[in-house]
């Protein structure tokens, strides 16, 4: 190797990550590739292999809620890759960490198009360089 | 990164895993895998896509005092699917780098 070459977002590139696609396996469907999971499907419709995967986007993450501002409105703060993901879940991080009397490190809910999915985060294991 | 979560509703305990598809495939059980998926992810990438993977598994109720380890969420997972993010260049790069050539 003669050159080798790097780049950060924001440089080269504008300061912007997108979520294009999302891809799911499900091998009752299609054993030979991922398929499409459309961000304007209806989630009320989302089969165990979606659902699970936007549990994964809603939690997996190291996203943080911002103080309440003077209209009492709140943000998310981190990697703008995981609010992609976040995002596309319908995910949202609750300012309690109790559900129904049992603590846990955080609360998040997921919007499921007319129900509400509450998931409590029990353990983080951080980045590891290999992942 | 991984994390351990308890879906309120059902009361199920599930570890979820993130991270680059060629690990995600490693730690995957083979039998979730769609059988192109290393294909799959050389094409994304050469198509310019940054492309993330992804892994669950189902883990069970632990006695008090007992806690989930990261071998416990990450061994043998199944295998989720890809996120494909975009970060495209900007207006003056590409003027700008066959100035540099």
């Amino acid at each position: 190797m003669n050159v080798c070459l790097f780049d950060k977002t924001g440089t080269l590139t504008i300061n912007e990550v997108v979520l294009e696609e999302v891809y799911g396996a499900n091998l009752n469907v299609d054993q030979q590739r991922c398929i499409i999971v459309s961000k304007s499907r209806d989630v009320r419709q989302d089969q165990e292999f979606q659902k699970r995967l936007c549990h994964n986007f809603a939690a997996d993450h190291t996203l943080v809620l911002t103080k309440p501002d003077a209209q009492g409105k709140q943000t998310t703060l981190g990697d703008p890759l995981e609010e992609e993901l976040y995002k596309f879940a319908r995910a949202g991080l609750e300012n309690t960490k109790d559900i129904r009397g049992k603590n846990y490190m955080k609360v998040v809910r997921v919007d499921r198009g007319g129900s509400t999915d509450m998931l409590g985060v029990i353990n983080v294991f951080g980045f590891k360089s290999e992942l | 990164m991984s994390i351990v979560v308890e879906d309120s509703g059902t009361g199920e305990v599930y570890g979820y895993v993130k991270g680059a598809p060629e690990r995600i495939v490693e730690l995957s059980d083979p039998q979730t895998l769609p059988k192109d998926i290393n294909q799959q992810i050389t094409d994304f990438a050469k198509n310019g896509f940054r492309v993330i993977a992804f892994g669950s598994k189902k883990l069970p109720a632990l006695a008090s005092g007992q806690e989930y380890t990261r071998e416990m969420s990450e061994e043998k997972i199944t295998f989720q699917g890809l996120a494909l993010f975009k970060n495209n260049l900007k207006e003056a790069t590409k003027p700008t780098l066959d100035k540099l050539k």
